[in-house]
């Protein structure tokens, strides 16, 4: 996903957010780096007394006391930079932390076109890598470049008491400095940009290939694989290259700047004590040398800074994306909570595709009675899973309506919606977490009840762990066989109890008795609940009130397994097909 | 893990980058040595109020000669240290990728994708920091070490004295806080992985979350680890803090003492103003390579980490290793199958469990068997995904470890339980075993697989990009695709793991017709549940626990009264009742 380039003041907006979280930290800061600059302000006016006064006088009491004040202000100096790193780094990771928390909490709102178009990949790059790009800025030590602008001002006002015109050559630093950091600024966003775009892609590459390995393995794609990740790690390695490349020109130029106009402050002094001019002594010129290398701090600071800032800003643009909810399953301003009274489902003329040029499902109609048992057979892809998400409102409908109860599902809450609504779905998917903890999500629910669950539903392997509902299931239950993450994922969805079940091919990976375990126990469960079975097996489908015949998003036939049967048509086909022997 | 061979690789680029960044140290102390020497005509000028115009102008372009010297030489080490570094970043990156493909299956099993794309990117970029500001600053930071205290000592051997005295106290204090800060860091590094690992989880689950209103209970796992990534930066940062204060204070003492010492020395006439100017400065460019030793000790800490993080991608060996100069089947091979005693099992629990089997060149072999009895994980040790535990498979009685691995595994169609696919077109992903192969063997296989009518209704037919994961075709779509893709390799060994759960009935019986004349002369291993689907097998296996419990023909299972009999029974007819049930569990 490439992101598009935000302006500098809309990403500060949202940015400044994050900072005022932190108010009084960043408040105290604020204290602290002033009162840090005006040390540093002081600390060459000290050095220039004690050369005029103390040295060339021969003063050594003077000496003395003047060191030791420069001293404790150079100790205080110290510890007030300490409580700001401090401060800065509070700072910092908290904003960071909040911002992330935000940005997850946003993702968490997209819809799944989202999460269909987008690369998990880049997405993880974006929350990870990205954000950790916001470190300084969110640290609030832009805030210390800002406000070393104090210093020039202060360095000006003690400057211009000693000499007018070294003044004015010092200040000189300034345009000069802004020519640098203007020379720097040039291109670098979009460089920034464009490499993390390809951190994203190199992320994403890495993402898919861990989670095709085993793909990777059986086709012996090693060698195609990496010609394929050279191409972006060199796209990569151009960007990087040339920005450092850049970078190597126009960095130093800041400092060559502030020699320069050292020699000049040299040359100009000497010129105008040469001209009988007496303020200038050996201390003057040794503050000004000093200044003029100060003066250069803050400027450099401000580069740098806005460097960061590109940097931060490029990132921060990638992250923005993620931050703007991508959501077309709106809730109504009015919605109510969805209100169950039987469980009735309705589909009315619906139409729906996945893209605007084919409908995966055209005027379909289907009228589920309250704890009817219905059942769905038909060929991959006729569109039997679409109709268990339009349920639970994953996607929206193109034309049509979904009632449940005589309640649109567009206008009930979806917190409600799906809370009546269990979906076992086709893929199980289950966390790296505990046994127990895929099967809770969140709800408190006693370890007896799991395992009761777990054993209507024939999955005594549970009991049979060592480590019983605490075995830790690896990343998408790889620790596990497949029928055992199919049984989990159904275990999951009664443990979870809602009136209206769906299940799409809950039981295709498991074994025919446990299945028909599983449809003993199920007419009890099922009892006074709506169910969708989604099944190819002709032995899953034979308890339903009423099987249908769905074909390219049509529905060909319908009626009880006998009276399907009797016709003759499409389904004593399928039957004919499975029990021919 | 060792990192150094990325040094050496590049080490025309690393010697130019340090030697210049040296060399550049010159000009920069330098500049302030000259600065030292104006300063003092300036003020015998000013002493004896007569000035030598010529002599310090001659003196003021001498000084801007230095600093262009110094710019360009900054500019040379910068240029050859942006390259090293862009070089042995991309380097590092290849071989990470590289080591990742070669993983064998136990690896993935154990570990996080968040976590390894985490250790496989930000990580990778410490370890780059480090070598950077080493290539980048290193020559300099010496160069000015050198020659800050050269000059002292030359100007005045207290003095240069007083200055040294502060490097063992600095060193000292570095090390301690090493030992500190190492362990922190590296729990940091762990801990960002976690939520790498976490994010990547809830990026992939979230229709689930969708489906199960579970946002807050996942937010709130991803809190909790957030939560403590947050308390071991602030902490990791208030250990650097603390590091940098020690050492400041460190400085000022010794700035302070200097100028007093200088200062006394100056009043007797002992040094000049000028030097003392020159020492002052000197000191406060100290804290340069003070700052830097601080901020390489810090990077690598996290260098350090990286290191111990990547160690388990780039150091250990695959589990499961291709043999030196394994057998490459230059002849043709039969496809004759043997597992002798063979046993494996994960993490020390047996689920294959000495299993003896004979498979004859060009049979047909069904598995069956409950959810978790071993079926996936036996067929998974013949393209060796798994290496055994004990005993051995055999292949034209070749012990498999004997063969060359990438040529066993292009003999072997495997079409696991869980479908994969890329996010490439069609095309791409039944060519995946052979990119080359041309159209019409693409259709072919495809064809076969019931598929082709699909994606020539679709709007850009075979060069359709399908979704990350496959996630924009449906579960059957998926698994044809599969079968369509381990077909093209034109594999001698077929094997099936319930390949067909999400395909229906009729496509299933299509797909069987077709395949009958094509694995004719192949080997065929297949898992199902679907018991219609077993009957005109040369052998049915009946596993149960990793052991087999039956195996035979149709014809002479169903006549003995098990397993075979009853789950066939149990699918055809049974379907309520209980009491065949009960028989049946017995069994399996
Ligand atoms: N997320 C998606 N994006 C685009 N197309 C999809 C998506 N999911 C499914 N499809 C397409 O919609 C059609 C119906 O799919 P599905 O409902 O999964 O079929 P099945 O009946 O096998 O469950 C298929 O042609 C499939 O390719
Ligand atoms: N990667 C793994 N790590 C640990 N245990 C595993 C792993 N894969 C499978 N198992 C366990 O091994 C047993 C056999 O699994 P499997 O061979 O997949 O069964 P199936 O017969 O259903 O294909 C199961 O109990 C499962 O929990
Ligand atoms: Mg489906
Ligand atoms: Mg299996």
């Amino acid at each position: 996903m490439e992101s598009k380039i935000h302006s500098d003041r809309y990403l500060l907006q949202r940015l400044s957010k994050y900072l005022l979280q932190s108010k009084f930290k960043l408040f105290l800061t604020f204290i602290l780096i002033l009162l840090s600059i005006s040390i540093q302000i002081l600390l060459p006016l000290i050095l220039s007394t004690i050369i005029d006064n103390g040295l060339l006088n021969s003063n050594q009491t003077l000496l003395l006391r003047y060191i030791l004040i420069y001293f404790s202000l150079q100790i205080s100096y110290n510890l007030f930079q300490y409580g700001i790193e401090l401060y800065f780094a509070v700072i910092g990771e908290t904003s960071i932390y909040n911002l992330r928390l935000d940005v997850l909490k946003k993702v968490h709102q997209h819809d799944q076109v989202f999460f269909d178009t987008h690369s998990t990949g880049d997405t993880i790059s974006r929350i990870t890598t990205d954000i950790e790009n916001m470190q300084h800025l969110l640290s609030g030590s832009a805030l210390y470049s800002i406000l070393s602008i104090f210093q020039i001002f202060g360095i000006i006002i003690i400057m211009l008491q000693n000499s007018i015109i070294l003044t004015f050559v010092t200040l000189l630093t300034i345009p000069l400095s802004y020519l640098a950091m203007w020379l720097n600024k040039k291109h670098i966003r979009e460089v920034l940009q464009e490499s993390s775009d390809q951190i994203g892609e190199i992320s994403s590459i890495i993402t898919e290939n861990i989670l095709g390995a085993k793909v990777n393995a059986a086709y012996v794609r090693s060698i195609e694989n990496t010609k394929e990740f050279e191409i972006t790690n060199n796209k990569l390695f151009r960007t990087t290259f040339r920005a450092n490349r850049n970078a190597a020109f126009i960095q130093p130029i800041a400092g060559v700047f502030s020699y320069l106009i050292m020699a000049t402050l040299l040359l100009v002094g000497i010129m105008l004590r040469n001209n009988g001019n007496d303020e200038i002594t050996v201390g003057v010129m040794v503050l000004f040398i000093i200044y003029s290398r100060n003066l250069r701090d803050p400027i450099v600071q401000i580069t740098s800074l806005t460097n960061q800032i590109q940097n931060s800003f490029a990132s921060f643009g990638r992250i923005i994306s993620l931050y703007d909810i991508h959501n077309s399953i709106n809730e109504k301003d009015d919605s109510r909570d969805l209100v169950l009274k039987g469980g009735n489902i309705e589909l009315k003329e619906v139409d729906f595709g996945y893209s605007e040029n084919s409908l995966v499902l055209n005027n379909f109609t289907l009228n589920i009675n309250p704890c009817e048992k219905i059942a769905i057979v038909g060929h991959t892809g006729a569109g039997k899973s679409t109709i268990s998400r339009l349920i639970a409102r994953i996607y929206d409908i193109n034309k049509g309506a979904i009632l449940i109860d005589g309640q649109n599902i567009q206008n009930v809450s979806l917190r409600s919606l799906r809370e009546h609504i269990g979906v076992v779905l086709q893929e199980p998917i289950l966390y790296s977490d505990s046994i127990r903890d895929n099967l809770n999500l969140g709800k408190i629910i006693p370890d007896e009840q799991l395992y009761e669950i777990l054993s209507i539903i024939g999955a005594d392997f549970v009991k049979e762990f060592p480590n019983g509902l605490d075995t830790l299931v690896g990343e998408r239950g790889s620790r596990l066989s497949s029928g055992q993450k199919q049984l989990l994922s159904f275990a999951r969805t009664l443990v979870h109890n809602p009136e209206i079940i769906i299940l799409d091919e809950a039981t295709s990976s498991i074994d025919p008795q446990t299945e028909l375990l599983i449809q003993r126990a199920l007419n009890k469960i099922l009892e006074n609940k709506t169910t969708i079975m989604i099944a190819h097996r002709l032995s899953t489908v034979k308890i339903a009130d009423r099987i249908i015949v769905l074909a390219d998003g049509k529905i060909k036939e319908q009626g009880s397994f006998e009276e399907l049967l009797s016709k003759r048509g499409e389904f004593f086909e399928l039957y004919n097909l499975q029990f021919k022997n | 893990m060792n990192f150094n061979k990325y040094l050496v690789e590049n080490k025309i680029d690393l010697s130019f980058s340090i030697l210049f960044s040296f060399l550049s140290s010159i000009p920069f102390m330098g500049i302030i040595f000259y600065l030292g020497i104006i300063i003092d005509s300036l003020y015998i000028s000013i002493a004896s109020n007569s000035f030598n115009n010529e002599v310090i102008l001659a003196q003021i372009l001498i000084f801007v000669l230095i600093i262009l010297l110094e710019y360009i030489l900054s500019i040379l080490y910068q240029l050859f240290s942006a390259r090293f570094n862009s070089k042995t970043s991309k380097n590092i990156r290849t071989s990470v990728f590289k080591a990742l493909q070669e993983k064998s299956h136990k690896y993935y099993d154990e570990e996080n994708t968040g976590d390894i794309v985490a250790k496989s990117t930000s990580d990778l970029v410490n370890i780059n920091n480090f070598f950077y500001v080493l290539s980048a600053q290193g020559g300099l930071m010496i160069g000015l070490f050198v020659f800050i205290l050269g000059p002292l000592f030359y100007i005045d051997f207290v003095l240069g004295f007083i200055a040294l005295s502060s490097l063992p106290i600095l060193i000292s204090s570095l090390i301690f806080f090493e030992k500190k800060y190492n362990p922190i860091e590296l729990s940091s590094r762990e801990k960002y992985g976690k939520v790498s690992a976490r994010v990547a989880e809830s990026i992939d689950n979230s229709i689930l979350t969708k489906i199960f209103n579970s946002e807050t209970h996942n937010m709130s796992k991803l809190k909790l680890l957030m939560d403590d990534l947050k308390l071991t930066n602030i902490l990791k940062n208030k250990k650097q803090a603390i590091l940098s204060i020690q050492d400041k204070i460190i400085l000022s003492v010794i700035y302070s003492l200097i100028l007093f010492t200088g200062g006394i020395k100056v009043i007797n006439n002992q040094i000049t103003i000028g030097e003392l100017v020159t020492s002052l400065l000197m000191i406060q460019y100290l804290i340069y390579p003070i700052m830097f030793l601080i901020q390489i000790v810090v990077f690598r800490a996290s260098y350090k980490a990286a290191e111990k993080r990547l160690a388990n991608i780039l150091e250990h060996p695959p589990h499961v290793l291709n043999p030196g100069n394994g057998n490459k089947f230059n002849h043709t091979m039969r496809g004759e199958i043997k597992f002798a005693d063979v046993s494996f099992g994960y993490n020390n629990k047996l689920v294959i469990k000495n299993i003896n089997i004979q498979i004859e060149a060009n049979s047909t072999v069904a598995l069956l068997g409950a959810s978790g009895s071993g079926k996936s994980a036996l067929i998974n040790l013949i393209p060796r995904f798994y290496d055994v535990d004990s005993g051995s498979i055999f292949i034209d009685e070749v012990d498999i470890t004997e063969l060359d691995l990438p040529s066993l595994r292009r003999k072997i169609g495997f079409i696991d339980q869980e479908t994969f696919l890329f996010s490439k077109s069609i095309k791409e992903n039944i060519a995946f075993g052979n990119p080359e192969a041309g159209m019409e063997k693409i259709i072919e296989v495809a064809k076969i697989s019931q598929i082709h009518q699909f994606i020539e209704e679709l709007p850009e037919k075979y060069d359709t990009v399908i979704g990350e994961r496959g996630v924009t075709l449906s579960g059957g779509q998926r698994q044809r695709l599969s079968i369509a893709r381990a077909l093209l390799l034109d594999p001698k060994i077929i094997i099936f793991d319930d390949s067909l759960s999400a395909v229906d009935i009729k496509t299933e019986h299509k797909i069987q017709s077709v395949l009958e004349v094509l694995l004719k002369d192949r080997t065929v291993i297949f898992i199902t549940q679907r018991l219609s689907t077993v009957l005109n097998t040369d052998k049915i296996i009946i596993l149960a626990k990793g052991e087999i419990v039956e195996i035979g023909r149709h014809e002479t299972l169903i006549k003995t009264n098990g397993i075979y009999r009853d789950l066939f029974e149990t699918q055809i007819d049974g379907l309520m009742d209980l009491s065949r049930i009960e028989l049946g569990r017995k069994g399996i």
